[in-house]
């Protein structure tokens, strides 16, 4: 337990000049202060904070058998305010008032009366009825996007529809009689065979050099126009 | 727990002799009180304003006082919630900050009737209102009271090792001060 010599040696260590001089208090107390102090203060609490072992929690007191006839009571208290809205018991004075409308309304008013067409209630869309709709909306989307898609695209047109429009007696007139020979020894492979048709090609390729010219023309013949054909006495 | 501490306390808590003990209870620790509240107040009507409201609590909670501290210990922590609400209250009451709430309290010394700048006692008083409001505390139990730091922690809620280094800065700032003015 410290005293007072280790607290003024504590003090001697932080400030000596405090520690040497130690001013006290300056203030003042009103003459006899103290000692009116204590009637004073415990005429306040017992007054103000009633003793709960002494004195009861509670000084009322409820009629005799009140709480037994509670329940009945509020029943019929709530069956009448189910009746008359509450109006007798709450607002008696209100009650006592007639109904009777003190209000007067010009003559002919209601013959004259302009019908107002009742608005048309909007349309109640359930949440699942607009779902359903949106999923509709985006199928039918997507077939049309894809079909116009297929339709105008134009720059994947198939290699053949190019020989099409060609003016094939034209273009051949064109062409020397060597091409044409050369064009049935060694004809190009389209851009487009795979390496899986090679063999096909090659296949077809070697059939043909075993073909004699008048077996050639016969094909030529049945298969194509008859001006294309190269005259079998030529070869 | 004081050997007369624990008869007034079980004097108390018999409704027969309960006003008797608590009256000593007033007597005996009113002045030590009242000094650390208007210490941290400065005004006489204002400390005796918080001493009544200090001493009405201890009525409403001796019953119910555990007995695991001093019983001067527990009633100055009272008070020391008490002074400290009270300044909150003036606070919001002026709606000024911090800062000007110190200034007030140094009018208040000075508003003293025997309020005298030459003298010590007054400038030392002057010196700890410019202190924060925790080492103001400090100061004042440790200074004029002589409360031991273990006793103090129990008061103010605060570890020793931090009161005494609150101690030190309150006391470098007083002596700072007062060399100073």
């Amino acid at each position: 337990m410290e005293n007072s010599v280790e607290i003024i040696g504590e003090l001697r260590q932080i400030s000596p000049f405090l520690a040497e001089n130690r001013p006290g208090m300056p203030y003042a107390v009103p003459a006899g202060y103290f000692d009116a102090f204590p009637p004073q203060i415990l005429g306040t609490v017992v007054e103000q904070v009633p003793v709960l072992n002494g004195i009861p929690a509670s000084s009322f007191q409820a009629p005799e058998g009140y709480f037994e006839s509670l329940a009945g009571n509020l029943l019929q208290k709530i069956r009448r305010q189910e009746a008359d809205g509450g109006l007798m018991e709450d607002t008696p004075l209100l009650n006592s008032i007639s109904k009777q409308n003190v209000f007067s309304v010009p003559a002919g008013y209601f013959e004259k009366a302009v019908v107002v067409p009742e608005k048309q209630k909007a349309k109640l869309v359930t949440l699942a009825r607009k779902w359903t709709q949106y999923a509709a909306a985006a199928v039918i989307a997507g077939i049309l996007v894809t079909t116009a898609f297929l339709v105008t695209d134009t720059t994947r047109e198939p290699e053949y529809k190019k020989y099409e429009r060609l003016d094939l007696p034209t273009e051949l007139d064109k062409m020397s009689e060597n091409e044409l020979v050369n064009y049935l020894v060694t004809p190009e492979l389209p851009a487009n065979v795979t390496a899986s048709n090679n063999d096909v090609i090659t296949a077809v390729k070697d059939n043909i050099q075993s073909l004699s010219d008048e077996e050639l023309n016969q094909y030529l013949k049945e298969n194509t126009d008859t001006d294309l054909l190269i005259p079998a006495s030529n070869n | 727990m004081h050997a007369d501490d624990k008869v007034l306390l079980m004097e108390f808590r018999q409704e027969a002799t309960r006003e008797r003990a608590y009256t000593a209870i007033v007597k005996k620790y009113q002045e030590k009180l009242y000094w650390h509240i208007r210490r941290m107040v400065v005004d006489h009507d204002d400390a005796d304003d918080v001493l009544q409201n200090t001493f009405i609590k201890a009525w409403g909670g001796l019953d119910n006082f555990r007995e695991d501290s001093q019983l001067y210990t527990w009633l100055y922590r009272i008070a020391t919630n008490e002074s400290l609400s009270f300044l909150e209250q003036q606070k919001r009451k002026a709606t000024v900050n911090l800062d000007d709430v110190e200034a007030g309290l140094s009018n208040k010394v000075k508003a003293d009737t025997n309020f005298d700048a030459n003298r010590l006692e007054w400038k030392l008083q002057l010196a700890i209102q410019q202190l924060p409001e925790k080492q103001r505390l400090v100061f004042n139990l440790r200074y004029f009271d002589e409360m031991p730091y273990q006793e103090m922690s129990r008061v103010l809620d605060t570890s020793e090792g931090a009161l005494k280094a609150s101690y030190h800065h309150a006391a470098k700032k007083i002596e700072e001060f007062l060399l100073n003015h």
